[in-house]
């Protein structure tokens, strides 16, 4: 029973910690996924004398992922009534290139700003309009619960880690007239030291389980599904391979971790 | 190996106190059998300590199976552990552990396979007549009982040498005679050096053995 309650403080330890470095992710992606969606809400339109294209702006503005003309020909078109065709023409050899410029990014108001000013410079540009949404207040408050979220994610991490070191320290102290007395008998380190590594592997395995299923399961839930098509959020889908051993290799790397420093720091006791 | 254990101007203590035993010169062979007796807090356990490398010198040589324990570092001392046998007068066993396990831990130690170290653990409990006792935790037998599961674990990876530390200071009559009959026979048939710490040597030992005496922090041979 004293075994099975001391098994449940790691497992339950390792299981906060992975709860909160899943939760995270989760919220990476689905604000990285709302960044996309707001990146939509905006445009930057570009004229200039020459024709540009998306590799001499890249090099300037890091942030462009597509420049795209804009053909004049709606606008011409709608003239065609009130000009003669020569003036047509004319207006049609006289007229700038007209570019729509998509980023990969969503940017800040000030950064915005920045890559206009450096669009500006550039000698052919005449001029750049940006036409945006009141997207401003919805990326910060995305950045405020992303910063939230990590400030959170921390906290839990620091405070499963000490309970982890406690526990492991426990469980030594358990076990220190087992450890003692394997010593008289020539045991090295790594023979003492055997069933803590053999506890934390098999915790760490259970850990994983438990957080891999709720992040599989939960967001099958049909009220979660629900709550979220109202605020239209699409979940990640958690990668039964990836994020499970991702998950799994943060318990194991970490419990190990500790282990080792305990058991040396109480060997030399 | 002609000296299993060699002292020269030996001296032992814990920590910066006073030092216990002081130029203490001690020469065992191999296939001897000594006793070491002396008052309580005379240093009986204090010498048997340096000689398993629990206590290093504070002066003076001391070779145990031919290793200096002078700055013995860990690598080396736990080698040398698996030259010796240890009986404790507690007898130290791991209570979470089946008795047969208690006895193959010398020999998992040593990294022999399994098959191995049940079929030498089942011979050692035949030897002390404890095969009815298999599967029994140490808690589940007497004192007699579990001393002889030690001495069975002591023996069980062939050592060169066996330390006892008071092994009968617990037992009753009969029990004591059983555990000194396994170290006589230890000796005996297996060749290995024995050397035991105690109150009083037994009347009934019947053996030749050799006694040392322990007083005011020297060790005195009885002739």
């Amino acid at each position: 029973m004293k075994s099975l309650k001391n098994h449940i403080s790691v497992i339950l330890s390792l299981f906060i910690l992975l709860f909160s470095v899943q939760f995270s992710v989760v919220i990476y992606k689905i604000i990285q996924d709302q960044n996309k969606k707001l990146i939509k809400n905006y445009s930057i339109v570009l004229v200039s004398n020459k024709k540009i294209n998306t590799l001499d702006l890249q090099k300037i503005v890091k942030e462009v992922n597509l420049v795209s003309k804009i053909s004049p020909k709606k606008i011409v078109n709608k003239l065609k009534d009130s000009m003669s065709s020569e003036n047509l023409t004319i207006l049609k050899i006289s007229l700038p290139y007209f570019y729509s410029i998509t980023l990969n990014t969503l940017p800040s108001k000030d950064r915005l700003n920045k890559i206009k000013s450096k669009l500006l410079a550039l000698k052919q540009v005449t001029r750049v309009e940006i036409f945006t949404k009141t997207y401003e207040s919805i990326y910060r408050i995305l950045q405020i619960l992303q910063l939230i979220t990590y400030i959170f994610t921390t906290i839990i991490a620091l405070m499963s880690i000490l309970l982890l070191f406690k526990q492991i320290r426990i469980w030594i102290l358990e076990h220190e007239e087992k450890i003692k007395i394997m010593g008289y008998f020539g045991a090295n380190y790594w023979v003492k030291s055997a069933f803590l590594y053999k506890l934390v592997l098999i915790d760490s395995f259970i850990s994983t389980s438990f957080v891999s299923s709720i992040f599989i399961f939960l967001p099958k839930s049909l009220y979660i599904q629900k709550k979220l098509d109202a605020l239209n959020i699409d979940i990640p889908k958690f990668d039964i391979v990836y994020d499970a051993s991702l998950l799994f290799g943060i318990a194991l790397l970490l419990s190990l971790f500790i282990v080792a420093i305990v058991s040396r720091q109480m060997s030399k006791k | 190996m002609k000296h299993v254990v060699q002292a020269k101007n030996l001296c032992l203590g814990y920590g910066k106190d006073e030092p216990i035993m002081t130029g203490v010169d001690l020469n065992i062979s191999s296939h001897d059998f000594i006793f070491i007796t002396g008052k309580s807090g005379s240093g009986k356990s204090t010498i048997l300590k340096s000689f398993y490398g629990e206590l290093l010198p504070k002066k003076g040589n001391l070779k145990i199976c031919g290793v200096d324990t002078k700055n013995l570092k860990n690598s080396k001392l736990n080698l040398l552990r698996r030259y010796l046998g240890i009986v404790f007068q507690d007898y130290k066993l791991i209570e979470s552990w089946t008795i047969e396990k208690n006895i193959m831990l010398p020999l998992m130690i040593g990294g022999f396979s399994k098959s191995v170290c049940e079929t030498q653990a089942e011979k050692l409990l035949r030897h002390v007549k404890l095969t009815h006792k298999i599967g029994k935790y140490p808690l589940e037998l007497s004192g007699g009982e579990q001393q002889r599961v030690a001495i069975a674990r002591a023996l069980a990876h062939n050592p060169v040498l066996i330390l006892a530390d008071e092994p009968t200071g617990n037992l009753d009559n009969y029990s004591s005679e059983v555990i000194w009959n396994l170290l006589k026979n230890a000796r005996e048939h297996l060749g290995t050096t024995v050397v035991v710490v105690t109150h009083h040597i037994p009347s009934t030992i019947g053996i030749n053995y050799k006694h040392f005496f322990i007083d005011k922090g020297g060790l005195y041979e009885v002739s």
